[in-house]
Order: C-alpha cells, then sequence, then structure tokens
C-alpha cells in the first residue's frame, strides 16, 4: 500500500493528492497534460523533492519515504534506497554499457542490495532468461543502446526494470516517443508482464487506450487536484466523471470465457445468470485465457425496447438503466447495467424522447463492436 | 648535445610535478565539476570564478598571493611547518599547491560542461535502480566522460609542465627541489649557454606536443563516432 499526501506547487501547478495506491496491480495516474501527472510520479520516486515550506508525506508498505510536517524534521529517503524502478519516455538506457550490462547493472546493485540487508523478496522469483525470453532480446544482448530502435530500448529498459526486482515499477508515459507499431509491440509486453509478475506499476497516461488495455485502478487529475481514485470499471461508466464524456468513452468488461467455437472464430464470454457475449478473435489458434478483458464503446452499443430477433448484431442482452446523462449537442450517454456489467450507449436525445427511456426501464443493449484486450 | 645531469635534474623534477598536480587536480576537480555541474547554489557563481581566476590573472600575481601566504608568520604556513616540518615557500609542496591553484580551471570548466550535457534523468534512473551517489559517479558519470577525462588530465599535465611565473615567485630556483624546465632553461639563456638551452626548450616543446596530440586525437575520434562530443578546450593566453 502507498499512501500519499502530497502539497507542492511548481510553476501554474499546484498539487494537492491525498490518497492510498492498492500494491496491486496497475494504478495509472490519468488526466490531461499539464494535470500533474508526471510531477506526482516524480514526487514518488524522489526525482523531485517537494518544497519544504509545504507539508508532504509519503509511505510505502509501512516505510517511510518523505515526510515534512510542522512538527517533525524533514525526511527524505534517497532513491536508490526505494526499491523501485522507473521507465522513462526515452528508455534512458546508458549509452556507455552494452545491453546485457545494462541489465547487469541492475542485477549487481539488487544483489548488493540483498547482500547488505539480507532480506530477499521471495515473492518475486527474477529470472534473467525468462525475462530476455518474455521481452524477446536475447538477440540485442551484445549490441549497445544507439544500435536500438526505440521500441528494442523500451523493451530493454522494462527488462533492466524487472531485473532490479523492485517493489513497485513506476512508467512516465512510456509509450509516448515511440510509433504505432512499436506502441502495440511494448502495450502486449506491458500487458503480458503485468499478468506474470505480481509487481505493482504506476503508470503515468494520457492515452484512453493505454489506460482501457492497463489499468486495474485509476487515479484521476485534473489542474493538480485529484479527483477519483477508484477501480478503472467505476470510472470509465461514472457518467459525472469527464471519461464517459469523451468522444471514445466505453466500458470495460472482464469475465470468464465460456468456450471457444472454432468454426466462427469466436470466444464466448460468461457474464452470468445466462448471460453471454460473442468476441471474435482472429489469432485464437492458441489456447484460449480463462478471462479476458473487452471493450466496449458507447458508440457501438444501440437501445431497443424489444430483443431484434432478426439481426445482424450477435450481441443483443437484456439490461436495466441505471442513469442517463445530460444531453449535450443533441447525444446523451445512458447507463445499463447488464447482470452488474455496466455499459455506456451513446445514443441521441431524440430516439431517448422517442423511445420514451427512463431510469429503470428495462431494455436490451444491441452491441455491435467488441474489442478483445487481452487476458485478464 | 646532450642532457647535463641538472638538466635531466630538471626534467624529472617537472614531470614529477606535473603528475603530481594532475592527481590533485582529478581528485578535487572532477567532483568540484560535478558538484557545480548539479547546483543551482546561490555561491555557485562565486566558486565558478575562482576558479576561472587563474586564467586571466598574470601568473605573477597569483605567485604573490601565495607567497605571502607560505611566509612563516602566516597563520597557514605556520601550520603546515609545525605538522610536516617544512617550509612552503621554496618547497616542492609549495609548487604543487601553485600549480594546482593554476590549472584548476583547465580540469574543471571542460569537466563541468561535460557533466552538464549528461541528461538528469540517466544519473536518477541509476539511482532508482540502487546506485548512490558515489556508485553513480564511477559507474555512469567517470565511464560516460572518459575522453574528456583523459583530455582534461592531458591538459592539465601540459599545462603545468611550461608553468613559469608561479614557479619564479614561489618556488625559486633549487636544484631537485624547486627548479622546473623552464626555470632551468631561463638560467641558461641568462648565462648564454644556447646549447643546453635547447636541449631543455626543445624537450618542453615535445612534450608540450604529444600532449596535445594526445587531447586532439581523441576528440577527433569521439567526434567522428559519437555526436555529443564532450570536449571542447577552452583556452586562455597566459
Amino acid at each position: 500500500m502507498l499512501d500519499i499526501n502530497i502539497n507542492e506547487t511548481l510553476g501554474n501547478l499546484k498539487l494537492n493528492v491525498d490518497t492510498s495506491i492498492a500494491s496491486d496491480g496497475v494504478t495509472a495516474i490519468f488526466g490531461p497534460s499539464a494535470s500533474g501527472k508526471s510531477t506526482l510520479l516524480n514526487i514518488i520516486a524522489g526525482f523531485h523533492l517537494p518544497h519544504k515550506k509545504h507539508s508532504n508525506a509519503i509511505n510505502f508498505n509501512g516505510q517511510s519515504w518523505l515526510k515534512n510536517t510542522a512538527t517533525e524534521p524533514f525526511f527524505h529517503r534517497p532513491i536508490h534506497q526505494r526499491r523501485i524502478a522507473y521507465v522513462t519516455q526515452t528508455a534512458c538506457l546508458f549509452s556507455h554499457l552494452s545491453v546485457e550490462k545494462n541489465l547487469q547493472y541492475a542485477i549487481d546493485r539488487r544483489l548488493m542490495d540483498t547482500k547488505n540487508n539480507g532480506e530477499f523478496n521471495n515473492r518475486i522469483n527474477i529470472d534473467f532468461n525468462d525475462i530476455c525470453t518474455r521481452l524477446k532480446i536475447h538477440s540485442l544482448l551484445a549490441k549497445f543502446p544507439e544500435q536500438l530502435s526505440g521500441g528494442e530500448q523500451q523493451r530493454v529498459a522494462i527488462a533492466r526494470a524487472l531485473l532490479s526486482a523492485p517493489q513497485l515499477i513506476l512508467f512516465d508515459e512510456p509509450l509516448s516517443a515511440l510509433d504505432e507499431n512499436n506502441r502495440e509491440e511494448v502495450l502486449h509486453h506491458l500487458e503480458q508482464l503485468h499478468q506474470a509478475f505480481r509487481i505493482p506499476f504506476l503508470y503515468v497516461t494520457h492515452n484512453l487506450e493505454e489506460l482501457m488495455r492497463l489499468a486495474d485502478h485509476v487515479l484521476l487529475l485534473k489542474n493538480g487536484q485529484l479527483i477519483a481514485n477508484q477501480p478503472i470499471g467505476n470510472i470509465l461508466s461514472d457518467l459525472s466523471l469527464p471519461l464517459s464524456q469523451q468522444q471514445n468513452s466505453g466500458v470495460i468488461i472482464e469475465g470468464p470465457v465460456a468456450l471457444f467455437d472454432d468454426e466462427y472464430q469466436l470466444l464466448k464470454l460468461n457474464l452470468g445468470n445466462g448471460h453471454f457475449l460473442w468476441i471474435s478473435d482472429a489469432n485464437a489458434s492458441t489456447k484460449p485465457p480463462h478471462n479476458i478483458r473487452i471493450r466496449v464503446y458507447a458508440k457501438d452499443v444501440s437501445i431497443s425496447l424489444k430483443a431484434a430477433t432478426q439481426s445482424s448484431i450477435l450481441n443483443i442482452i437484456p439490461a436495466v438503466i441505471s442513469e442517463i446523462s445530460e444531453v449535450k449537442n443533441g447525444q446523451a450517454i445512458v447507463k445499463l447495467n447488464c447482470d452488474n456489467h455496466l455499459l455506456l450507449s451513446r445514443i441521441t436525445a431524440k430516439s431517448i424522447q422517442q423511445l420514451g427511456l427512463v431510469v429503470g426501464q428495462s431494455v436490451f443493449a444491441q452491441i455491435k463492436g467488441i474489442a478483445l484486450l487481452g487476458a485478464a | 648535445m646532450f642532457l647535463m645531469p641538472e638538466d635531466i635534474t630538471a626534467i624529472l623534477l617537472t614531470l614529477k610535478l606535473a603528475a603530481v598536480s594532475t592527481a590533485i587536480l582529478l581528485a578535487l576537480g572532477l567532483p568540484l565539476a560535478w558538484w557545480l555541474a548539479r547546483t543551482s547554489n546561490r555561491i555557485k557563481p562565486i566558486i565558478e570564478t575562482l576558479i576561472a581566476l587563474p586564467l586571466i590573472l598574470p601568473p605573477t600575481v597569483i605567485g604573490f598571493y601565495l607567497l605571502l601566504a607560505f611566509s612563516p608568520d602566516n597563520w597557514l604556513a605556520s601550520h603546515w611547518q609545525q605538522w610536516f616540518g617544512t617550509s612552503l615557500a621554496f618547497s616542492f609542496s609549495g609548487l604543487v599547491i601553485g600549480s594546482v591553484i593554476y590549472s584548476l580551471p583547465f580540469v574543471v570548466q571542460p569537466m563541468q560542461s561535460s557533466y552538464e550535457r549528461i541528461p538528469k534523468l540517466t544519473l536518477l534512473t541509476a539511482a532508482s535502480l540502487g546506485a548512490n551517489k558515489v556508485d553513480q559517479f564511477f559507474s555512469i558519470l567517470l565511464p560516460m566522460t572518459k575522453r574528456s577525462t583523459i583530455a582534461a588530465a592531458s591538459l592539465a599535465f601540459a599545462h603545468t609542465m611550461g608553468e613559469f611565473g608561479v614557479v619564479l615567485m614561489i618556488g625559486g630556483n633549487i636544484p631537485g627541489e624547486t627548479q622546473v624546465i623552464s626555470m632551468a632553461l631561463y638560467d641558461h639563456v641568462e648565462s648564454l649557454a644556447y646549447d643546453r638551452a635547447h636541449v631543455l626548450a626543445l624537450t618542453l616543446l615535445a612534450i608540450s606536443f604529444f600532449s596535445l596530440l594526445i587531447i586532439y586525437a581523441i576528440d577527433r575520434r569521439g567526434s567522428s563516432r559519437n555526436k555529443n562530443s564532450d570536449l571542447r578546450i577552452r583556452h586562455a593566453g597566459h
């Protein structure tokens, strides 16, 4: 558990964040640019020292990292004693060392730390070969950082972070400097790694796609203020929060796979109560995962009062209207509850009026498109 | 033309002076340069100015003040006398102190600017991987600035080799103790021993030439291989 109470003024930014961050899964720090995301991350890492005139406190699993109150003396745990790893936008590999030596750098210091403190983090078993295989960097080991592409550099940086066996990994928009192909590849690796290693990630991003694919919890920042700290499902579907109002708003749903239909290449996601969703999975030649995470955009969900029987739409499920947002530009977002799974539907104000939609009404959600994000 | 024993003594003494001074300059100058590259302390400009002063002051001015500082009625010099049993004025130790002060900007200035070119995030990343400050210095900073460190050391060495004004003021001309090449050369010219002056001058010229050649060869190799060449020799007149 990471408890933070941070108050800092930096230029025009007034940062005030008082909250607790879960010690498992991916916690995303999300917000528009200049909302203080990176500053918050840098203060947690110890890269930025908040001004002594503000009161600040950071505690990680009972260990104090920063303490500055009126009554007690200023305390700041040095970065190298924090058992963290930090992955930056530009990989920040050591240019005078080969890829292998870069990785060794992290291992050496972890071993030294283990020897000095006599403690070893048994929870996380980190193996050099395993990491290299997972991140596909075996062929890069002899090269120097300047010989690598941006995506390769970032993969090495992530491997180096893992090999230092940290108790927390901080990411500062690690994909923002990459082109589309490299982004996709590194994002894929991050999804896999967060499944494989139970190391908590603290992940700064302003990209909704990354948020939907990676995050379990979200810290929502705006102008340096914390607006919400909730599970991703709540953040995306909360009509009072800005994310549900964005053009590409939507929800993610996680659930168990009931079966894989080989003939049509479809996964069947069990929503419970005898309700299912069909999701096409093009590369399901491999064994389908037990649990999956899917994304449904609000614009892909329409509402009908009767279940259409003759329709090309595969997924039509019963749902109850739980909330209707204010109308903006002739459109509104309708929040639907289907067996405790939430859906958003973006429809016109005219449709709402014509169908007479009200909160509590039973309807059918017609889902035109579902994206399979990965294993959950 | 042969080197006379006294001339060989002068050459060896000069090499010893340059070597000792360079070692001290590195031990002192590199941490100082790193501190200057990182700090935003208010006294930074004052320190930078003090370090740069030898670049514009005539060596005799520095020598004059050092001579005053070394005089036995000065508390610093008297303490030195108590601890080490020797006087600083007209001694090899005094020459080393003078040379270090005189050549300090030739180490600190290029190293400061090459440290400034190392991204802050690189060192912070090293820290997050568990490297403390000393570890960061030896594992990141020193290897990343290897070429400029060698160049700065060579420059300090060559600069100390050719020193004259400071030595004249504080060292005098004691063979085997303070008589360096430039002093011996001056003596020979005064006594119209041009043959011996030639040999010494040529020796100094050769050593200086090769020291500078090392620097420029390193700089050229660096700039052709790596765009972030971290050496710019700032030179100053004497």
